[in-house]
């Protein structure tokens, strides 16, 4: 018995992390990877979706429908930004360095000064599973579930729609693109607003499972750019394997030796493998 | 006045702004005014100021490793941190030994250097680059940030880690030996940090005007081409890597000093990112830019918060940072310049104009 | 020995304080830099201070933003209170106190600044406000090379044995050391450990090991998270593995609020014992029922105590500012303001070496929302602790009373105090490690 138990505590502890990897960086994935904006504001991104989620709960909307209002106030966050800002820095990364993380202390603030330190969370739903001195939250695996289905989503729609085809043939080649009559700017919009919305149903998911405060986003960010870059430029195969291969050794290490050792390991297993795979993991997808 | 001008050459180029003898008139006046301001300032001023001067030593470390070879390094800080660290346990340690923190600073220089050299053989040979290099980086620092945090508790000889609150008995920067030994105090530690910043950047004028400045700018240009030319870029960018971790060290060691303490947070995200934002916005691939980015973002940053209600202080700072890079997109001191010699070669066609003007040739002089 | 002389106002600024920090080849560059320049106001000599004419002044370094702000935010507005209140009751010795606020933004290098800004150049009274340990140790040897008299308000893991320095935060000694015995006669012997990752939590961790097997207890687990993490699945399993009795909960910050969350939604509903929960950040506010459910906080004040004088504050507090739960930081800091306040009217002046003097000779109580308290020999103050439980509905109700309760660990390891072992000139200034 100890056998199995033990080897759900080392299993629980990985699902956890894989979704909370896969989440995090799926909006990432899309933005940065795909459109080459590093977007340091991305963890206040997820931070709009958690309270867009938390308000709409407060005010008695089932749970499904608050995490939906918070993908879609993600959303519009990012359609302003993007209309205001990221449409002038498409081809200036770092700059859009730069003023991606001027807004991520513009939100963290604004955040602070309309709700406070603090804000009232949701609770965490489904129950628990038992077995022997085991248990565990099923949230959490409804979580991996849910990032699964986020990215079932994103790939089809950028693998089966004429948006994604419009979507991809821009990121590659945008004056080539343009000659042939897409509507670029509109792309590019579309595409981030897309990305903010995916941060922000991650930041809904995380709510009941987080503290809903303005510095959400910090404990994200990190780890949404470690594994992106891990992953590699396939953004669709590459960041749910990296987010394995990073979940499973930081839920391995925080099982066997601490929280600490855990992300410790987590970092130097990123550094790793960027140095043992500078394209990232998408390179053993890609065939080329 | 002619060998002046000569020897001043050295320090001139087309890699660095300012070449002409208005410059370096304006940067001695700059520099003058600079060594006044103890006198016209409280000693509160001259100790706030003082730190602002160090925390440009880390943007001219970027500049070096990011502005002119292309490294786009996000961590500066975990040099700054090693450095300071090692200020504070050698100097804690040897303090009552020697009188002095000779040891101490030499070991902030050297060990930051050091382990840039095992981190960057292990980057620059792994053909590790673009914004890799990034996240390498900063995952390095936020694992120093995360070990130091985790040391409550831990004595090494006779200094306390301290973990989180990090360590708060380190000894002023004391130079000399036993009974001579000069301790800095605040307008002595400001001096100090003036003169090393002053010789860092005629240092660095003169490096980067020079053949190694070239070789720098031609890998961040074009890897690949560089290395067709027969240059061993892994080993050039090693040598700019340590160079930039050695600066940042020293700057570590005299914030350790200036403050007499060192904690985690400074290699956290939020600090780290500051001297990237500080170099881009003033302009990173020029020193003046990092050096004039760095102290008035570090300036407006205090001023504000201390006046204004500061959670609009902080929203306030963060709108600047979005106008700044959408209007100037290479950095502010670049835009400046591009401003001034858009004026003079206004200047000079205007004169042409004139010229031709009244020339012979001309047709009356309605037409104008 | 109260010096009435109205000359002492007119010392220069470049005062011996800082001749004597600097060595010989130095002094003249800074007496010219603090002679000739911007230094407003007179200092006096060693105390500091702005002498005995003008505003009474105090520098609050409550931080408004940063990780700390949900303490400081509480703690700020309860500085407003405590000034209000003094100045509509005719101001202090019959001066105005006016109060100096820069918000540190829970960054020490900006506490380092604001305080030598406000010793060196406002000539504070009284200083007071930092949250975190990393904050205080980062002021403490500017505050101690000043002598300037300080207050930290802010419950911390017990130690401080400066001269200077005046604590109304609450200690181990006063939290533990009766809920310890407690938890373990009412629920059993064998504890878990779950502790924030940095000084508070390890130092806490270790006096809470301390009581607890002297209680005749037995730690089963004890683990340390950083302050980063916000995912609890592998400290679970580990609860479930030592399947202890109850758990001693040193958990801070807000990445950590989420741990009952993530314990009840696992279906782990073993008791907790917490020195933290939410008596300081409302947890049975923020968290949705019954997330909170057999928590037990062992606290100087909850905003729920009975008693009138409670009410009054409470309503006080919720009236001026953006307030949603006043927590025992802000009634900790109300607390320094009001002994210092008595301290400087039973000494009947603002001079700091007197007023610690008062402060240190046991004689100032005050009367304050959680009761009477006591300024002790050895710089704490008293507290009157309350052991609450908060029910499946996110209720407090108040279990034990414990009264009032010396900081007796300090007490016998500290020799501040009118004795000859400190003085104002010749300090002791150590913290004492667990």
């Amino acid at each position: 018995m100890p056998l199995i138990e033990s080897l759900l505590n080392v299993l629980s502890v990985i699902v956890s992390s894989f979704s909370t990897l896969l989440l995090a960086s799926l909006g990432l994935a899309i933005i940065f990877g795909m459109m080459g904006i590093i977007n340091l504001a991305h963890g206040e991104f997820i931070m709009v979706g958690a309270y867009g989620a938390a308000i709409a709960n407060q005010q008695g909307m089932p749970l499904a429908i608050s995490m939906l209002v918070g993908g879609v106030l993600a959303g519009i966050v990012g359609l302003i930004t993007e209309r205001l800002v990221i449409q002038y820095l498409y081809d200036r990364p770092i700059d859009s360095m730069v003023a991606t993380w001027g807004i991520s202390i513009i939100l963290t603030k604004i955040a602070l000064v309309a709700f406070g330190p603090n804000f009232p969370g949701i609770g965490t739903p489904f129950g628990s599973v038992r077995y022997g001195g085991f248990s565990a939250s099923i949230y959490r695996p409804v979580l991996a579930v849910a990032a699964i289905s986020l990215l079932v989503v994103t790939y089809y729609l950028f693998m089966n729609t004429e948006f994604g085809l419009h979507a991809r043939a821009t990121i590659q080649d945008a004056d080539t693109a343009r000659s042939m009559g897409i509507d670029t700017t509109r792309v590019y919009a579309i595409t981030f607003v897309f990305g903010s919305m995916l941060a922000g149903l991650a930041g809904s998911l995380f709510a009941p499972i987080a503290t809903v405060s303005p510095t959400l986003g910090s404990s994200y960010i990190i780890e949404a750019f470690v594994t992106v870059i891990v992953g590699g430029a396939n953004v669709l195969l590459g960041t749910p394997a990296s987010s394995a291969l990073l979940s499973l050794i930081n839920g391995g290490g925080s099982q066997w030796g601490g929280t600490l050792l855990g992300r410790v390991l987590l970092l130097v297993a990123a550094i790793l493998m960027i140095r043992i795979q500078p394209r990232g993991l998408s390179s053993y997808f890609i065939n080329r | 006045m002619s060998r002046l001008s000569n020897s001043l050459r050295a320090f001139e180029g087309q890699h660095t702004i300012g070449n002409s003898r208005r410059f370096w008139i304006g940067f001695c006046l700059a520099v003058l005014l600079v060594l006044l301001f103890p006198f016209v300032a409280g000693v509160f001023s001259v100790i706030q100021m003082t730190v602002f001067l160090i925390w440009i030593f880390v943007a001219l470390s970027l500049t070096l490793v990011w502005g002119y070879t292309g490294i786009f390094s996000f961590g500066q800080n975990a040099f700054f941190g090693v450095g300071g660290y090692l200020f504070a346990i050698v100097g804690g340690n040897l303090i009552e030994v020697t009188g002095a923190t000779n040891v101490a600073l030499l070991a902030a220089i050297l060990a930051p250097a050091l382990f840039a050299a095992l981190l960057g053989y292990f980057m620059f040979y792994g053909r590790v680059s673009g914004v890799y290099v990034a996240i390498i980086t900063l995952s390095v620092t936020l694992i120093l940030e995360l070990i130091t945090s985790s040391t409550t508790g831990v004595t090494l000889g006779r200094v306390d880690l301290g973990g989180y609150n990090g360590i708060n008995t380190v000894p002023n920067l004391t130079l000399g030996y036993g009974e001579t030994a000069f301790s800095f105090g605040p307008v002595p530690m400001y001096y100090l940090v003036v003169v090393l910043l002053v010789a860092l950047y005629l240092g660095l004028r003169y490096v980067l005007n020079g053949h190694t400045g070239y070789v720098l700018i031609a890998i961040r240009e074009d890897e690949a081409r560089t290395e067709m030319f027969g240059y061993d870029i892994r080993w050039l960018k090693l040598q700019a890597f340590t160079a930039s971790a050695a600066i940042a060290g020293l700057g570590g060691a005299l914030y350790t000093a200036w403050g007499n303490f060192i904690s985690p947070p400074v290699m956290g995200i939020l600090v780290a990112a500051l001297p990237l934002i500080w170099v881009t916005v003033g302009g990173r691939q020029t020193l003046l830019g990092a050096i004039l980015g760095a102290f008035v973002l570090q300036y407006l940053d205090t001023t504000l918060a201390s006046s204004l209600n500061s959670d609009y202080a902080v929203i306030v700072l963060g709108i600047i940072f979005v106008v700044s890079i959408l209007v100037l997109p290479n950095g502010v001191i670049p835009q400046i310049m591009t401003y001034l010699n858009d004026r003079a070669t206004d200047d000079e066609h205007d004169e042409q104009n004139a010229q031709e003007a009244g020339s012979p040739t001309a047709i009356g002089g309605d037409e104008n | 020995m109260t010096s009435k002389n109205p000359n002492e106002t007119v010392k220069p600024h470049c005062s011996r304080r800082q001749l004597i920090k600097y060595t010989a080849g130095s002094a003249a560059l800074t007496g010219l830099a603090g002679c000739a320049g911007g230094a407003i106001g007179g200092g006096g000599g060693g105390g500091g201070g702005g002498g005995s004419e003008g505003p009474v002044r105090i520098g609050d370094l409550s931080p408004r933003t940063g990780v700390a702000s949900i303490y400081g935010i509480a703690k700020h507005r309860a500085a407003e209170l405590a000034v209000e209140e003094q100045n509509e009751a005719g101001g202090l010795l019959g001066r105005e106190v006016e109060l100096l606020d820069p918000d540190p933004q829970t960054d020490n290098q900006r506490y380092k600044n604001l305080t030598q800004e406000l010793i060196l150049e406002d000539n504070v009274d009284m200083l007071a406000g930092t949250v975190l340990g990393a904050a205080r140790e980062a002021i403490r040897p500017i505050i101690d090379e000043n002598k300037q008299l300080t207050f930290v308000s802010q419950q911390y893991s017990g130690g401080l044995c400066d001269e200077y320095f005046f604590s109304t935060g609450p200690n181990p000694t006063q939290q533990m050391s009766r809920m310890i015995p407690y938890m373990i006669e009412n629920f059993g012997e064998n504890v878990y450990i779950p502790a924030a990752d940095y000084n508070f939590g390890r130092n806490s961790a270790a006096r809470a090991r301390a009581y607890i097997e002297d209680a005749g207890g037995t730690v089963v687990g004890e683990e340390f998270v950083p302050l980063s993490v916000s995912d609890f699945t592998s400290t679970v399993n580990r609860i479930n593995s030592s399947d202890p009795d109850w758990i001693m909960h040193l958990l801070v910050g807000n990445n950590h609020q989420n741990f009952f969350s993530q314990l009840q939604s696992s279906d782990v509903n073993i008791p907790v014992g917490s020195t933290l929960a939410m008596a300081l950040t409302a947890d049975h506010l923020v968290l949705e029922p019954p997330a909170m459910e057999d928590v037990y906080s062992c606290m100087a004040y909850f905003e729920e105590l009975p008693g009138e004088l409670n009410q009054q504050f409470v309503e006080a507090m919720k009236a001026g500012a953006d307030i949603q739960y006043v927590n025992q930081s802000a009634s900790n800091h109300y607390e320094a303001y009001k002994y210092y306040f008595a301290a400087v009217e039973e000494a009947g002046t603002t001079e700091q070496r007197e007023v610690a003097s008062t402060l240190e000779s046991g004689d100032i109580t005050i009367e304050v929302p959680e009761g009477e308290v006591r300024m002790t020999e050895v710089h704490e103050s008293t507290h009157n602790v309350t052991l609450g439980r908060a029910t499946a509905e996110h209720e407090i109700e108040f279990i034990e009373e414990y009264g009032s309760m010396e900081p007796t660990w300090l007490q016998e390891r500290c020799s501040l105090g009118p004795s000859d072992e400190s003085t104002w000139d010749d300090p002791q200034t150590e913290w004492i490690q667990a």
